[in-house]
């Protein structure tokens, strides 16, 4: 299943420091969105999903004093591509579990999607910045 | 080719407004509009709207409140803005704001960020307050609509107060919560509510945890068992019990781990010159095993001083490794620093190190005069020792006219010396070969003693170590792209589906 994650998002020397942050922001947001949906048929152990979340939301909380900062200088580009390509993305992942009726098989693809965005994620985070 | 649709709810209208949520688009893509006027028979031309993405010209609307009331709280519950299941707003971070005045002194204002469940503290009971809330997407710059006021009045004082006071400190490997409580023969009971169930609208108030050991204590602390991992994020809450009576929960103490470790002081090493010392800043052993944050590096503020003197330089430092210059030689200067940890939510600092002193070296000049004398006296003692060897000389010469040359046995003890000197050099200089690559090692091993063919091999060998060298850097940095590329395994679209 290929959920067409936007290419941009995969080469971290396209985005300046404060691009990227927004980035992690909306990928942290939507990964945290997906996971709370319903995964019973996973079988997965509920302390770990829920240590996950918590992590999430910590990473999120960590990068809030950031984002504050950016809206009071006002230094984000409106209508920033990549964050709508990003909200598209995650629109379709979350339509595909909907539609496969949050399934074992559904949440295996999701997961491996998810992985792959840790990476991604990762990657913005170590490349250094200008 | 445009593939033009009629917009549902926006046909033959006579208003000038229509509403076509229901078409359900998709709101991050860009869409194109146009209208035109129809009478009878006659249609105007269209005119087109310029394309754009609804998603960025959305307002935010107000969202929806309801409210409910303590003695000197306010429970509020916010519904994000949108309709539910929004095709606009469906996965927005959505942060509130609210501003909250009494009904009698609309002048009286106090504005708070609040999550979409939360509570209102500090309040008179008894009182009629108001208030309005904004939603706001912080990443799309985007402000919302204030609500509609609400207004609700506080209620009776209730008969037992909650406690008060809550602090919450580090110790060992475990976090103390503590309070005060006014009165005696109660009852505590402490919960905790993970951070994240309080990042979006849903209902949390059936997830509060108990604390094992702290249902029912009548002490006014509890101690609460550290995870081993440091990033956690709680809130806690406590309330008192008389046996027929139960008070509203206190405020809501938010615990963040990573706030609570407590920063060890630094490590200060020296390295002296004559004239200025360089000094590192690093962490201590016990630090280094459980960093107080892996993301952000400590700033260093370093207290300088010379031993003699009172006066005191300090200096803040973002590199653990710089030089003080300036410095007189020969002189004890001391030392001290404490780390500080600001990331924007916080600031922690360290206490002092341990004060470290240490004498800077001898200075340039003090030293070539120190040269200059040994120089001197070695000159002198040399033209004493010639002086006193001539004056014999002439004393023998004058008095013990008899003379045997010394100098002949001198001559046969050089040159076997210098025999043995040239053979070795000759041994030598075939194995004076750095080797730097297998390459050259076959080369040596093929060669016999010869100069000649040693000097071309010298030559080619260190042509190829040049190369070599050059080719390991093209490798390095292929192969840790490559590593990057290795990292993402996108799933093939045949590979997996369901």
């Amino acid at each position: 299943m290929n959920f067409e994650i936007p290419e941009e998002i995969k080469e971290p020397q396209h985005f300046q420091k404060e691009h990227a942050t927004s980035v992690i922001s909306e990928m942290l947001w939507n990964i945290f969105c997906i996971f709370e949906s319903n995964f019973s048929s996973t079988g997965w152990n509920e302390t770990i999903v829920k240590d996950l979340l918590a992590n999430l939301d910590w990473q999120m909380d960590r990068l809030e004093p950031f984002l504050k900062e950016k809206v009071k200088e006002k230094s984000f580009t409106l209508g920033n591509e990549s964050i709508l390509s990003l909200k598209n993305y995650y629109s379709r992942i979350k339509q595909y579990l909907k539609t496969k009726d949050y399934s074992r098989c559904a949440w295996t693809v999701v997961q491996l999607e998810i992985l792959n965005n840790f990476v991604i994620i990762n990657r913005l985070t170590n490349y250094p910045q200008n | 080719m445009d593939n033009w649709i009629k917009l549902p709810g926006c046909q033959y209208i006579t208003s000038t407004k229509c509403n076509f949520s229901s078409l359900k688009p998709n709101v991050y893509e860009k869409i194109k509009l146009r209208i035109r006027a129809e009478k009878g028979n006659n249609t105007s031309s269209w005119y087109e709207v310029d394309s754009f993405v609804p998603f960025l010209k959305a307002q935010v609307g107000p969202p929806e409140v309801h409210l409910e009331a303590e003695d000197k709280a306010i429970i509020i519950n916010i519904s994000p803005p949108g309709t539910k299941n929004s095709a606009m707003w469906d996965q927005e971070d959505f942060k509130y704001s609210l501003v909250i005045w009494k009904n009698s002194s609309s002048i009286e204002e106090r504005a708070e960020t609040v999550h979409a469940r939360d509570k209102i503290y500090k309040l008179s009971p008894e009182t009629i307050y108001c208030l309005k809330v904004k939603a706001e997407l912080y990443l799309q710059m985007k402000v919302g609509v204030y609500s509609p006021v609400h207004c609700i009045s506080t209620t009776v004082e209730n008969k037992l107060l909650p406690p008060e006071n809550i602090e919450i400190s580090a110790k060992n490997h475990s976090y103390v919560l503590k309070w005060d409580y006014a009165y005696i023969n109660v009852t505590f009971q402490v919960q905790r509510l993970h951070a994240y169930l309080k990042r979006d609208s849903e209902n949390y108030s059936d997830k509060w945890e108990s604390i094992p050991n702290c249902e029912d204590i009548k002490i006014t602390q509890c101690v609460i068992p550290q995870k081993k991992s440091s990033k956690e994020i709680y809130f806690l809450r406590v309330r008192a019990s008389d046996g027929n009576n139960t008070s509203l929960w206190s405020e809501e103490k938010k615990l963040d781990t990573e706030q609570q470790t407590i920063m060890l002081p630094p490590v200060i090493n020296i390295k002296s010159s004559s004239d200025s010392m360089r000094i590192y800043v690093s962490d201590s052993e016990e630090s280094e095993k459980r960093p107080v944050s892996q993301d952000y590096p400590p700033i260093y503020e370093i207290v300088f001083w010379k031993n003699t003197s009172n006066a005191e330089r300090k200096m803040l430092e973002e590199n653990a490794d710089f030089t003080v210059p300036n410095l007189q030689p020969l002189t004890v200067y001391c030392v001290k620093a404490r780390a500080h940890l600001m990331n924007g939510k916080w600031n922690k600092s360290s206490v002092f190190s341990e004060i470290v002193c240490e004498k800077t070296k001898p200075g340039h000049t003090s030293k070539v005069r120190l040269i200059a004398g040994i120089c001197t006296a070695l000159f002198a003692v040399a033209v004493v020792i010639c002086a006193v060897k001539g004056l014999w000389r002439c004393i023998n010469y004058v008095f013990f006219p008899s003379v045997k040359p010394s100098h002949v046995a001198e001559y046969f003890s050089e040159q076997p010396l210098k025999n043995l000197l040239l053979s070795t050099s000759e041994e030598q200089t075939e194995r004076c070969f750095i080797i730097e690559n297998t390459n050259m090692i076959s080369a040596v091993e093929e060669t016999n003693q010869i100069d000649e063919d040693n000097k071309k091999y010298n030559s080619q060998t260190s042509q190829d170590s040049g190369n070599y060298s050059n080719d390991d850097e093209n490798n390095g940095s292929k192969t840790s792209e490559e590593l990057l590329q290795q990292e993402i395994i996108w799933p093939e679209i045949n590979s997996v589906y369901c």
